[in-house]
């Protein structure tokens, strides 16, 4: 019985050693993160100030006839 | 950009102006006011306006308002060159098909439309309104209803853009699809305007890059209702009094004035193949872009220099 007690003892001191060894050597050749560099992120694009609720309610915008972004109005003709 | 919205013709309408914040407003305000009035004098669903009054008057002189005088000459104008295709005095065939409320009215209501007992179509031609300019009078045929809807549409539209025009520095406007465009969005040198697929309203079926001047499309699936088990629709063919039976679900003509574009997109709906030619070579100024039944764009009259952006 003591015998199993001690195999069980160095098997789970050896799974533990080996497991963190595994892990070390992983984390050795991972790739690293690049370093943080304030000129690489390029600038954010400048919006349009956003209508308030009571504007788009208002005027009740419609896609049917147009569309419009902070790039440009696309007119719509669809019939009459 | 401001862009103002609300409806009236019985159509969505739409101001785009660029320029100084508060003259835009101004601009957006007058030009509103101008389309809401014009509106009132044009409409045939109001049994005050000024062309109730002047159908009322047939077999008289009646003395019209400039505005009305000048829409019934345009109206002359572009009966002779498309040859009689463009023919407003289809009042009576549009009621004898069911359409005598406006499209807000006929929508909202659960009832189809029923023909009137009126006659189809009028026995006098449009060719024989006459017309006094030295004292702004209209005399119709006594048997003669007319209908200004889609002229007076386009001449709205133009007069409402060049009024907005005077507070911006460029601007737009579109009644249902109708539109004038003058100047340029800064930065631009064309306004981007999608051509709607009529089989599917939501999509577009390509993208124009236009410069300044006028787009008007006529499509038989915008106002349409049916009457009884027969599907009707509001572009009528005047030689036949009934709604016209077209290889084209929608055409669009661009063109350098608003009332030729209206008139010109109803009458290539109509004409045959023929008359599709004889029009494009009689009016070589303009470009006319038409959607088949199976969806496809195509020119009936000549190729289209570089419009496309996309399909």
């Amino acid at each position: 019985m003591k015998i199993w007690k001690n195999i069980i003892r160095i098997w789970f001191t050896l799974a533990s050693l080996s497991s963190f060894l595994v892990g070390w050597v992983v984390l050795v050749h991972a790739p690293k993160p690049n370093q943080f560099d304030p000129a690489s992120v390029p600038s954010m694009p400048r919006l349009d100030p956003v209508p308030s609720l009571d504007q788009v309610m208002l005027s009740g915008q419609s896609q049917s006839i147009f569309r419009a972004n902070q790039r440009s109005v696309v007119l719509r003709s669809g019939g009459s | 950009m401001q862009i103002e919205y609300f409806r009236a013709m019985n159509s969505d309408i739409v101001l785009v102006a660029e320029g100084e914040a508060l003259q835009v407003k101004s601009g957006v305000v007058a030009a509103q006011n101008f389309i809401e009035a014009s509106e009132k004098r044009f409409t045939r669903f109001s049994e005050h306006s000024e062309l109730s009054r002047l159908n009322r008057s047939a077999g008289a002189w009646f003395t019209a308002s400039p505005d009305l005088f000048e829409v019934v000459q345009e109206t002359v104008f572009y009966f002779q060159q498309t040859n009689g295709l463009f023919d407003p005095s289809i009042l009576p065939s549009l009621h004898h098909a069911g359409y005598i409320h406006s499209m807000d009215e006929i929508r909202r209501s659960s009832s189809m439309p029923q023909p009137d007992r009126h006659p189809s179509v009028s026995a006098s031609s449009f060719a024989s309104v006459e017309l006094n300019a030295t004292n702004s009078s209209v005399r119709l045929p006594a048997d003669m209803q007319i209908n200004l809807g889609g002229i007076a549409k386009g001449w709205i539209v133009e007069r409402a853009a060049r009024l907005l025009s005077q507070y911006a520095s460029a601007c737009a406007v579109n009644a249902g699809g109708d539109m004038f465009l003058i100047g340029y969005p800064e930065g631009r040198d064309s306004w981007e305007v999608g051509l709607e697929d009529p089989r599917n309203p939501q999509v577009d079926i390509t993208l124009l890059l236009l410069q300044e001047g006028a787009i008007a499309t006529s499509s038989v699936v915008k106002r349409a209702w049916k009457q009884g088990d027969i599907s009707r629709h509001h572009l009528i063919d005047p030689r036949t009094g009934e709604p016209a039976n077209t290889s084209w679900l929608s055409v669009t003509v661009l063109a350098p004035h608003a009332v030729t574009a209206e008139a010109f997109a109803k009458a290539f709906l109509i004409a045959d193949e023929d008359e599709t030619q004889r029009l494009g070579e009689q009016n070589p100024a303009l470009t006319v872009l038409a959607v088949d039944r199976g969806g496809n764009l195509t020119n009936p009259v000549k190729p289209v220099e570089s419009l496309y952006v996309s399909h």
